[in-house]
């Protein structure tokens, strides 16, 4: 008996889905391929047209993704881990495991839309130069291709010094170096309405020394992009 | 003459103001196509770089996508035919608390939750005809079906 209600009610739900979910004027497009798993029944596969969708992604990091999902009617449910999905169609609520090529599909056009991370990292000098350190020369190249990759890139500068030299002498050599990286950034493309100049001296050392100590870290413009 | 001019200057600046009084929460970083911001005033064709604001509606048209980066660092994009609705912005640089609702209604939404969620799961919340979605973090997408498309 019990084995027969568990079937019946299993039948009504899979009736009511089918009845809900038919429309033949829907694209196939349209349509979403989702997997119901009912009482302990083998799984069911049901073509539906999805009112909504809701997919966590896979993050770079290794992280793991959640989104807590509060429905009109009250239930709460959890939406953890890559690709781990819900479809909303009316009243029907279904959580199932997606992948990358569902994603690209059904989201693809708003992902490859997604602004890149805003970021800040460094350039290095010679002492008492505006000149870049071999290193560095090799890392501005690859960096300028990052931002000139962006649609819309804006870019603050800060150039600094080690504590070497008069408070004065590095206030303008802090400038120089800001203002070398503005110039090979306008080069490379940028307009100079995206580039914003500061210049602190030895006010802001990395790495904290006394007075008149050469210090490679510290001579440096920091650059960052949004 | 000169001085009506000039008063009249000083009344249309001080009655402009309370327009840049409110300050922008994000930017417009990726645009392909065409989209409009409506905001008190009317709608406005949007325009890569253009400054958003908390209570701005933003709709897509067809073929159009649209990447937006507020100041958390929260990434929010759009496809095409997809409309949202800033519904409330707050963030404290230096604390990193506020929160952040948008409304999705309809077409397709991409999100990467920035400092607001780091700092407190669930300050980030998308609000779909059918759901609140509270963010823990930090990338996931919506998709909501146009009103049309639901018998």
């Amino acid at each position: 008996m019990k084995h027969l209600l568990s079937s019946l009610s299993f039948l009504v739900i899979t009736l009511s889905l089918l009845s809900g979910c038919a429309s033949p004027e829907k694209k196939k497009s349209d349509l979403v391929f989702s997997y119901i798993n009912v009482d302990g029944a083998d799984d069911v596969i049901a073509f539906c047209p999805a009112d909504e969708i809701i997919m966590v992604m896979p993050e770079e990091g290794g992280k793991v993704g959640t989104v807590d999902v509060i429905l009109n009617d009250g239930r709460e449910m959890v939406l953890h881990g890559n690709y781990s999905a819900m479809n909303i169609a009316g009243t029907q609520v279904e959580t199932y495991q997606s992948n990358n090529e569902d994603m690209q599909k059904i989201f693809g056009q708003a992902v490859s839309a997604l602004p890149k991370a805003p970021f800040t990292t460094s350039l290095y000098f010679i002492t008492n130069t505006h000149a870049l350190t071999p290193a560095s020369k090799k890392a501005a190249t690859e960096l300028f291709t990052k931002i000139t990759a962006r649609q819309s890139a804006n870019i603050t500068l800060s150039g600094h010094t080690d504590s070497v030299g008069s408070n004065q002498s590095n206030q303008q050599l802090s400038l120089r170096r800001a203002n070398m990286i503005k110039n090979a950034l306008i080069q490379a493309g940028i307009s100079s309405k995206r580039i914003k100049v500061v210049s602190y001296g030895e006010a802001k050392l990395t790495i904290k020394t006394n007075n008149n100590v050469a210090e490679q870290k510290n001579r440096r413009v920091e650059i960052s992009v949004r | 003459m000169q001085r009506i001019t000039f008063y009249t200057i000083f009344i249309i600046s001080f009655l402009a103001s309370p327009v840049f009084a409110a300050s922008a929460i994000g930017n417009i970083k990726v645009f392909t196509g065409q989209a409009t911001v409506e905001r008190s005033g009317g709608p406005i064709p949007a325009k890569l770089d253009m400054p958003i604001y908390s209570d701005d509606t933003i709709t897509t048209h067809s073929n159009a996508s649209l990447g937006l980066l507020f100041s958390d660092d929260t990434r929010l994009s759009l496809g095409a035919n997809s409309t949202i609705n800033i519904e409330n912005y707050n963030f404290d640089k230096k604390s990193h608390k506020g929160n952040f609702d948008v409304a999705m209604h309809r077409g397709i939404l991409s999100v990467i939750s920035g400092k607001l969620t780091a700092r407190r799961a669930g300050s980030l919340k998308v609000r779909t005809p059918s759901a609140i979605l509270a963010v823990r973090g930090t990338e996931f997408s919506v998709k909501v079906d146009a009103t049309e498309e639901i018998k």
